[in-house]
């Protein structure tokens, strides 16, 4: 199981690329796409899904093209997009079916997913309503279970846990690692929280470009010795963050305990802590856009 | 902020949100068409088989009662949709929340429309000038007797279009393809009202074709006096003799008469914005049944997660793939087909396919199956399209092989669809032993859903169907238009022509769905 990209770009316009020169190569395990709104993450991931096609470079899944053979992954593949929506007049079992029938899958294994999908989703009290009457945390649910359906071997979500409510977000995640065992999940977001608690591989995307992509340690431990804290008045609050990439501020009673990333010790008083994925994102993020 | 500058924004915003999308320029196409077959002799304005000189007058008054005839009917289908753009985008919840009264949203959006219909006759008005010179017969370029035609017959009339459309959107049942079906019946049984305006005050009938029939008559009559009345848009082909008309004599009576359509324009508007819902979602489920359901599903919302459900584990598949099939699909397509209709039009459909094999073979053929296969018009346009509007294409369009899989299947529900609902006719046919009839009868069940399906994925939308298929239907099957008698209910009709048109369209869809796919 192998998914290869390769000088990957989409051209827009003449002059405008959503996503170029894109490299990378991915293997069994959640790797998680970070990045700004506009980035090119959700470009990728279309790609990916066989949605759109490649203005320049190949996507290979196990050596195939994709853009030539785009039905070698879609047998394999679970996709839920950003943006999607579902037929109102269908219950939850009845647009699963449909999507099942459509990915392949013979009656009776389709019975069986579904309904463990609608126990994992948590939807089999709502199973039989209209899905116009749902909310869009359920509609989100319902996306879920469908890109589960076919236990694909790739599965690509785009910015899941939108909607779901903090309970719903912990089980998605939970569901997420334990699915990505044997098969390649990519999870794209900016919630950083989420692909901490779940990606095995970190993908840095700016600017339509991959800054980076290494495991959630081995970015951590770039930053090793450059994350400070300590306390400012609030009055000096501005012209830190002019001088510095600010990645936390907690209100006390005497200022502002903030929480800086500089490769020295900004301040006497500064303590040196341990960075988490945050600093992570917003260090790599910042250092692309002064460079 | 006062509200003239509240709609002139709203308006503007509208409007070049509208005027960006590729469509319009498909709209200015349409204008240019227009101008285009009056240009090469086409189209044009005669009174049986008598013409005006092609003078700035005849011209401008020719091109105006195009755009009053052509945009009072399609201008409608074009500009309907702006409301529902700012819900589907989003847009309209976010101005619901500002102080933003129902009125001014209703008025900015009658002046969008407007203002796109009015760039369309602008093209007509420029077309006009064109035609003038090319035709050579009168080559002084009178700008006032080409525009006044424009100012007074056509403007009113975009006004009034532009006001219909921002009502049908506002009410809950006319703001689907029940609307534009409405609206197409509307227009073609008006005309008989017309003419009785007509014959009160010619400025009063609204597409201004009685003002100029009047004046025109008039001009041909002192002319040729042995012309005996006639005044059609037609092809010029048996037009013989020219006579001089140096246009209407606007009269101020005539100006505030057709004027006064702003004001009925105005009132409409003022109409939409009591039924415009302003985006709350709550007051588009008008259906008991349906409140009470949605209701109770929102209270069933925050479900527990309990620990059965924790511990549910999924199980492995093995390889789907080769375990496809057809028939699974098809049966989801019929249900997406026919599942949240309400229960009088099964009710209807029913009782038109136990009419359909009751009565005698003539009536039957001729009269039962046109209402047939008018019946389900909105069932069909989803078809091609609906992944679309629903915005599950990404899901579908990324599952495996969609072009051999989901799109027959699609196909075949709407022809079942086209059986099922004509199967009462069918059955009479085949008693009567009627084996012409039947082949008819299947040539046209097998054009419709191809029709539907091609129109549906090339315009990424129902409403080019429904338009086109009442239409045809409307001037085939019901006013004995052989060509166009797809259904061969009123003449003999082409039945292997339709047969032919339903392979090219079935190859057509294909087409643009592999072009959809390959993206």
């Amino acid at each position: 199981m192998k998914l290869k990209i390769s000088q990957l770009g989409k051209q827009y316009r003449r002059d405008f690329w959503g996503l170029k020169d894109f490299s990378l190569e991915v293997q069994p395990g959640v790797l998680g796409l970070l990045g700004p709104n506009g980035a090119g993450k959700s470009t990728f991931m279309r790609m990916l899904a066989t949605i759109t096609k490649p203005s320049a470079g190949t996507i290979t899944w196990n050596g195939t093209d994709i853009a030539k053979s785009p039905d070698t992954l879609r047998a394999v593949l679970g996709y839920l997009p950003q943006d999607f929506g579902i037929y109102p007049n269908l219950n939850a079992v009845e647009f699963l079916e449909y999507m099942a029938a459509i990915k392949g899958l013979d009656a009776s294994s389709a019975r069986r997913r579904i309904d463990e999908l609608l126990q994992v989703v948590n939807l089999v009290e709502a199973a039989r309503r209209p899905l116009g009457g749902y909310s869009g945390g359920m509609k989100q649910r319902v996306g879920i279970a469908q890109a589960l359906l076919n236990d694909p071997q790739l599965l690509i979500v785009d910015e899941p846990t939108v909607g779901l409510d903090p309970e719903e977000r912990v089980r998605f995640r939970n569901l997420l690692s334990d699915l990505s065992g044997e098969r390649i999940v990519i999870l794209s977001t900016h919630i950083v929280s989420d692909v901490e608690a779940t990606a095995t591989r970190i993908a840095l995307v700016n600017n339509g470009h991959l800054l980076r992509e290494a495991a959630p340690e081995d970015l951590l431990k770039e930053l090793d010795g450059m994350v400070w804290e300590w306390s400012v008045p609030s009055a000096e609050l501005p012209a830190l963050k002019q001088q510095h990439i600010v990645s936390g501020t907690i209100r006390r009673s005497d200022g502002v305990e903030v929480r800086v990333i500089s490769e020295s010790r900004p301040e006497v008083q500064a303590q040196n802590v341990t960075p988490n994925l945050e600093d992570a994102y917003l260090y790599f993020i910042g250092r692309e856009h002064h460079s | 902020m006062n509200a003239v500058r509240i709609v002139y924004h709203l308006a503007r915003a509208d409007f070049l949100e509208r005027v960006r999308r590729y469509s319009f320029l498909i709209m200015l196409g349409l204008g240019a068409f227009l101008g285009y077959q009056v240009a090469v002799g086409n189209f044009a304005l005669r009174l049986d088989i008598y013409r005006g000189e092609f003078n700035s007058a005849w011209v401008g008054s020719m091109m105006a009662l195009i755009g009053s005839f052509f945009l009072g009917w399609f201008g409608f289908y074009l500009v309907k949709g702006s409301i529902a753009h700012d819900r589907e985008t989003g847009v309209g919840q976010i101005m619901a929340a500002t102080p933003l009264t129902r009125l001014l949203y209703t008025f900015g959006k009658w002046a969008s429309n407007f203002f796109v219909l009015m760039a369309m006759i602008l093209v007509l008005a420029i077309a006009g000038i064109g035609i003038q010179f090319l035709a050579g017969e009168n080559t002084h370029l009178d700008l006032l007797a080409l525009l006044a035609p424009f100012l007074f017959v056509t403007m009113p009339v975009m006004a009034l279009v532009a006001a219909i459309a921002v009502l049908f959107e506002s009410i809950v049942f006319l703001s689907g393809g029940f609307g534009n079906v409405v609206y197409f019946f509307l227009f073609f049984m008006l005309f008989p009202l017309m003419d009785k305006l007509s014959v009160i005050n010619p400025a009063l009938e609204p597409l201004g074709l009685g003002l100029f029939q009047q004046s025109m008559g008039a001009a041909a009559k002192a002319a040729f006096p042995e012309y005996s009345g006639g005044f059609v848009l037609s092809n010029p082909a048996t037009t013989s003799y020219i006579f001089q008309w140096t246009g209407v004599h606007w009269t101020s009576d005539i100006i505030l008469m057709r004027l006064a359509l702003f004001g009925a324009a105005i009132a409409l508007t003022l109409a939409a914005s009591i039924f415009f819902d302003r985006f709350d979602t709550s007051r588009r489920r008008p259906s008991k049944e349906r409140t009470k359901k949605n209701a109770a599903e929102i209270k069933s919302e925050p479900v527990p997660i309990t620990k059965e459900a924790l511990a549910v584990q999924l199980s492995p598949l093995n390889a789907s793939t080769g375990q496809f099939s057809f028939v699974r699909v098809l049966v989801s397509e019929l249900k997406l087909l026919v599942k949240g209709q309400p229960w009088w039009w099964y009710a209807v459909a029913g009782g038109l396919f136990i009419a359909g094999l009751a009565n005698p073979v003539e009536i039957s053929r001729t009269y039962l199956l046109p209402f047939t296969w008018l019946w389900p018009v909105l069932i069909w346009s989803g078809l091609g399209n609906r992944e679309i509007q629903h915005n599950v294409q990404q899901m579908v369009f990324s599952s495996a092989a969609p072009l051999w899989r989901q799109l027959p299947a699609s196909w075949l529900a709407g022809f079942l669809v086209t059986l099922l609902t004509g199967g009462g006719v069918a059955l009479r046919l085949i008693i009567a032993g009627d084996s012409a009839g039947l082949l008819t009868w299947i040539s046209a069940a097998l054009f419709i859903p191809s029709f539907a399906l091609a129109l549906g994925v090339w315009s990424r939308g129902n409403k080019l169907f429904e338009v086109l298929y009442v239409t045809m239907w409307y001037f085939g099957p019901m006013n004995k238009i052989t060509a166009l008698d797809f259904m061969s209910a009123s003449t003999d009709g082409y039945p292997l022509a339709y047969l032919g048109a339903a392979f090219i369209l079935v190859v057509l869809a294909f087409t643009g769905r592999a072009k959809q796919l390959q993206n």
